[in-house]
């Protein structure tokens, strides 16, 4: 009885004690990013042009760049901060357990992923493109009749794409699926499938600079689906969402305004009162989101607004240029509007 | 009196301590290779494989490869192996995306870890001091990689290759020994409680695939464990890849306690040994020195598993592999580099096979 | 009070306890409230619902309309499918390079040896990256395939095989014959032990020779080269077979040893033994040889068949879908991290537990002799 007693008093006496510990354990991500110095960001295993380590493993790419942003903007340093390679599979689960603190890898916004991270803007407006050789000849979808495709599994829209293809043309494609897009791209140079399907951008950026010789590829759009991708922050966690939202409208604003990064400091002395007060001039403007007043600026200033991180990633300064198309702003015949800061 | 045996004898027995004439030599060949019908089929069967196999492989390996030029036409032009590519990107293979200017950093790790791995297979050098200095190199090979008090930090997520390779094994496996030891003590104690945690810790961790162990460490850990107690990737599979060993460990250590006669703890109880010294000084060597061979190849096992890492994103040499050969100048040799990455992980273990058949042949441990 | 035996493992144990409980307190208060915090829904009513997920190849029929849980099962058919098939080859080729190595032939042996060295020194994974890599090296592009044997197409495409297509009903019917007649041969008497097993062997052959006649669904696919791709017969594709090649070549090295040191163990005093009572050859490896080496082997061989289940997580690393990676795609798509971590480890130890207990109790049955 009293070795009962003593066993059942030691554990209330544990659990008390861990019930406590674990309640301090919820504080904003913001805070946290604030205290370790440095922003987490989600990354693909190496998709060229979006995102990619290089050889001394500095990530480039447009979604790179775009998660350098957040960090310039919290931080006022767009380095301080650590890029997290994940495959398709891991990407929402890492988000959830806050492996990660923001997503920024080629992730279609969809309804049954928005309703478990929080989606915070379209970045990118892509379609689906079929990499296929030149040496095949194909011109029309019809001929894709029993070739076989690789592409990547874990649940990614490509999988769609296929498959409205397959039905408007009353085809079948033999699939070959794997973990990640880099295994399934290497396979289709490697000679194991006809052709290889990813997003349009990706397939570009894969031709460019993957290929032994791009001139024998052809890429050819694919399924109606739209492939808005966009950037993931966790839920639950509202200063977070406005600061990556806001940062975001931030690039699109500064090239309404032609402000680039490297005439900002004029523009802060030439432009209007608006520009003054968004560039910092104004105390009081970083406070809603817990920001230094300066923050557009740095992130502006380091990184360059919307236009620049396209053309040096995947538009005319790159390999892969890449059309804006729809990735203009709306004054270009583009589907970019930024939100007005009032 | 004349043994008789089948055809599957024990390895040959060194006949003559003379060396035979060679006439004798041969005939004794051949009558290994031809004595008998079984024996004739056996060498003309293995024969006519590796006539069909070894050339076209030496050709591949050595004949038609390119083994110095650094110029990646070279490899596009010749039909054998790309070993240049190998040469080429060594650094970015051993090292993977730890900064350029730094690497002669993990390159003294790797350096230091295989020093001290082969100073501390001479028995000479058994002492207590061993412990402290490794624990020591540890320390020190902790600030190499991840730099402060001067030197440029790098943070876990950059570190990569052959030094993580290296570090894992050791830490691991050295780590996971002393705990395996404490949980099959665990498993043979009297105590309910304590029995009944090392058997459901021990089952439960060998039930498991060590994927799915570094899966749930890698993504769910940080939803179970509150941010203050969270240690970083690089920590979490180090922690998975321990556990894994220990419980393996323990089994085996396990299967040596049970071989060790009551008489010996009856012994040391009349001695008045209390527990733990008897058991260090009297059964745990004994224990040991029975299950050398199974240990080895626990051990062994365990070294191979470091290279599943990869899966969770930690750059091990295999990751490191794969990030050269997205390099678009060279025509990506992944049969060349994974031969490379074998090899490498063949060595560690091949030669720590050796070791452990040393251990066996040279008898009693010395304390 | 603590020089007391009785009250100090007392204490010991009510910390241990306190430990343990408390541990796992913090770990279910931390989870919950972050799942609180991050909005993370928890329930497995996720499993009812369509998964809208794909399984490259599988061996039962599955569509992405059917819903998670039978995707989890296609999945785990999967890995049960890849580990009996390597559990069946290695042993059988575990056997033959066992007991070579210890042939007294050079060359025979060496090799046998060069295989055991390799096998048990590279990690599994590298290995099977490698031959992935070699598929494309080694194997020609689809419209050169080579074909070894009629029917038989191998090509960067995968190996094509013609199949066999009988229908269901055929199926049942010739299995309930054939156990049938099993189960009449079994319980004949054991002196007619040959002439039992011929029997049935005959029995099975008449009567898949009578379906064949009546043509009761029961027919053999070729495979066709057609425009890009083969049609018709059964594929196995770079990925299966990589892994299935990759794991068989892993499991045999370790299995070869086993063996060895089984046959090793049975003492040659046992041989001289069953000569000087008059036995042949074969009758001393059937009646003392294989007995007493069995004794021996099952133990390590029943953990090499578990490392084997386990080892089929390895199929991630070349995009087949065993039960891990099926697992993988599913938290994704769902986003039900923990009910899906908890079905992964549930899912592995029950497995895994019923094949080690499968193996004890078996162990037992042949340990019953005393040595």
């Amino acid at each position: 009885m009293t070795r009962l007693t003593m066993l059942l008093g030691a554990a209330l006496a544990a659990a008390g004690l861990t019930a406590s510990v674990g309640d301090a354990g919820a504080q904003s991500v913001v805070n946290k990013i604030k205290q370790r110095g440095y922003v987490s960001c989600g990354a693909s295993q190496g998709v060229p042009g979006l995102s990619r380590p290089d050889e001394n493993g500095y990530y480039r790419g447009f979604d790179s760049d775009i998660c350098r942003t957040f960090a310039a903007a919290i931080l006022g340093d767009k380095d301080k901060i650590r890029f997290v390679p994940l495959n398709a599979g891991q990407r929402f689960p890492a988000l959830q357990t806050g492996e990660i603190d923001v997503l920024s890898r080629t992730s279609t916004i969809t309804l049954s992923r928005d309703t478990v991270v929080r989606f915070v803007w379209i970045t990118l407006y892509d379609t689906d493109g079929l990499l296929v050789r030149k040496a095949d000849k194909i011109t029309d979808p019809k001929q894709l009749a029993g070739k076989t495709v690789c592409l990547q599994g874990g649940g990614s829209l490509t999988e769609k794409a296929i498959e409205e293809t397959e039905e408007e043309y009353g085809i079948t494609m033999k699939k070959v699926y794997f973990d990640s897009t880099i295994q399934a791209r290497d396979a289709f140079f490697g000679g194991r499938c006809d052709t290889y399907v990813t997003d349009g951008t990706a397939a570009a950026g894969q031709r460019a600079s993957v290929a032994k010789n791009p001139d024998d590829f052809d890429i050819i759009k694919v399924g109606h689906a739209a492939e808005p991708n966009g950037v993931a922050v966790g839920r639950g966690d509202d200063q977070l969402f406005d600061i990556t939202r806001w940062t975001i409208n931030a690039l699109l604003w500064a090239e309404l305004h032609g402000i680039t990064a490297k005439n900002i400091d004029e523009k802060l002395k030439s432009g209007s009162s608006e520009i003054k007060r968004v560039l910092g001039q104004e105390p009081g403007f970083g406070k809603p989101l817990g920001l230094d007043d300066k923050w557009v600026y740095n992130v502006v200033k380091q990184m360059g607004n919307y236009a620049e991180i396209w053309d040096n990633n995947l538009g005319k300064s790159s390999p892969l240029k890449v059309d804006r198309g729809l990735n203009a702003l709306w004054k270009d015949g583009g589907l970019n509007y930024p939100y007005p800061w009032d | 009196m004349k043994t008789i045996s089948l055809p599957l004898s024990e390895a040959p027995v060194p006949t003559q301590a003379w060396p035979a004439p060679l006439l004798a030599s041969l005939h004794r060949t051949a009558g290994l290779l031809f004595g008998s019908r079984l024996n004739a089929a056996l060498t003309l069967a293995f024969g006519a494989m590796l006539t069909v196999a070894v050339p076209p492989m030496l050709r591949w390996l050595v004949l038609d490869a390119v083994l110095f030029n650094p110029d990646p036409a070279a490899c596009r032009a010749a039909s054998g192996a790309c070993w240049s590519f190998i040469y080429a990107k060594s650094g970015q293979l051993l090292f993977g995306i730890y900064p350029v200017d730094e690497r002669w950093r993990p390159a003294l790790v790797c350096l230091l870890i295989l020093a001290l791995l082969g100073w501390s297979v001479r028995p000479a050098s058994w002492t207590p001091r061993l412990l402290g200095l490794w624990i020591a190199a540890l320390a020190l090979i902790v600030w190499l990689m991840g730099g402060g008090l001067g030197f440029e930090e790098v943070p876990t997520s950059a570190w990569g290759g052959l030094p993580v390779t290296l570090i894992l094994t050791v830490v691991a496996i050295g780590i996971a020994f002393p705990v395996g030891i404490l949980l099959a003590l665990g498993r043979r104690s009297t105590m309910p409680a304590v029995r009944i945690a090392a058997v459901v810790g021990i089952e439960s961790v060998r039930g498991l695939p060590l994927l799915s162990i570094l899966f749930v460490a890698s993504i769910m850990l940080p939803l179970f464990l509150p941010e203050a107690l969270l240690p970083d990737k690089f920590v979490r599979a180090l922690v998975a890849l321990t556990i894994f060993a220990a419980a393996y460990l323990a089994e085996v250590i396990r299967g040596g306690l049970q071989a060790i006669p009551k008489g010996q703890y009856e012994a040391a109880a009349a001695l008045g040994l209390p527990f733990w010294r008897t058991q260090y000084l009297v059964i745990l060597p004994q224990a040991i020195r029975v299950v050398i061979p199974a240990l080895a190849n626990t051990i062994i096992v365990m070294i191979k598993n470091t290279s599943l890492v990869l899966v969770v994103g930690l750059f091990d040499l295999i990751s490191s592999g794969k990030a050269a050969l997205a390099d678009p100048a060279w025509p990506s040799p992944a049969a060349e580099t994974f031969l490379f990455i074998g090899a490498i992980f063949f060595a560690l273990s091949f030669s720590f096979a050796r070791f452990a058949d040393f251990l066996e042949r040279r008898g009693p441990v010395a304390r | 009070m603590l020089s007391d035996a009785r009250t100090r493992s007392i204490v010991i144990q009510c910390l241990l306890v306190a430990a343990v409980i408390g541990a796992a307190s913090l770990l279910v208060t931390t989870t919950f409230t972050n799942l609180q915090t991050r909005g993370i829904p928890i329930g497995f009513d996720f499993l009812t619902m369509p998964s809208r997920i794909v399984i490259s190849e599988a061996i039962l029929s599955y569509k992405s309309r059917d819903p998670y849980y039978w995707a989890i099962v296609v999945g785990l058919a999967n890995t049960v499918f890849i580990s009996a098939l390597v559990i069946v080859f290695s042993s059988v080729l575990g056997l033959i390079v066992g007991v070579t190595r210890l042939s007294s032939n050079p060359l025979a042996a060496g090799t046998c040896r060069v295989w055991v060295e390799i096998a048990r020194n590279s990690p599994p994974i590298v290995l099977l990256i490698f031959l992935y890599s070699l598929w494309w090296k080694v194997l020609p592009p689809v419209g050169q395939a080579l074909n070894p044997v009629p029917g038989v197409f191998a090509s960067m495409r995968g190996v094509m095989v013609p199949s066999l297509h009988i229908s269901m009903a055929t199926a049942g019917v010739a299995l309930i014959l054939v156990a049938g007649l099993l189960v009449l041969a079994a319980r004949l008497a054991g002196g007619l032990r040959k002439f039992r097993s011929a029997l049935s062997w005959a029995a099975a052959a008449v009567i898949l020779f009578g379906l064949w006649m009546a043509d009761v669904g029961f027919s053999i696919d070729w495979p066709v080269f057609a425009g890009s791709n083969f049609r018709g017969g059964l594929e196995l594709t770079p990925e299966l077979s990589t892994i299935l090649i990759g794991l068989t070549i892993y499991t045999t090295g370790f299995i070869a040893e086993i063996v060895r040191g089984g046959v090793l163990s049975v003492g040659s005093g046992q041989l001289d033994a069953g000569r000087s009572v008059g036995l042949s050859r074969a009758q001393i490896l059937r009646l003392i040889v294989i007995p007493q080496m069995l004794r021996v082997i099952v133990p390590p061989l029943n953990s090499q068949y578990i490392n084997v289940v386990k080892n089929s997580t390895l199929a991630i690393a070349v995009g087949y879908p065993d039960f891990l990676a099926v697992m993988n795609t599913i938290i994704s798509k769902s986003s039900h991290s923990i009910e899906g971590v908890f079905i992964i480890l549930g899912v592995y130890l029950a497995l895994n537990l019923t094949l080690s207990s499968a193996a004890n109790w078996y162990n037992r049955r042949i340990a019953i002799v005393e040595r």
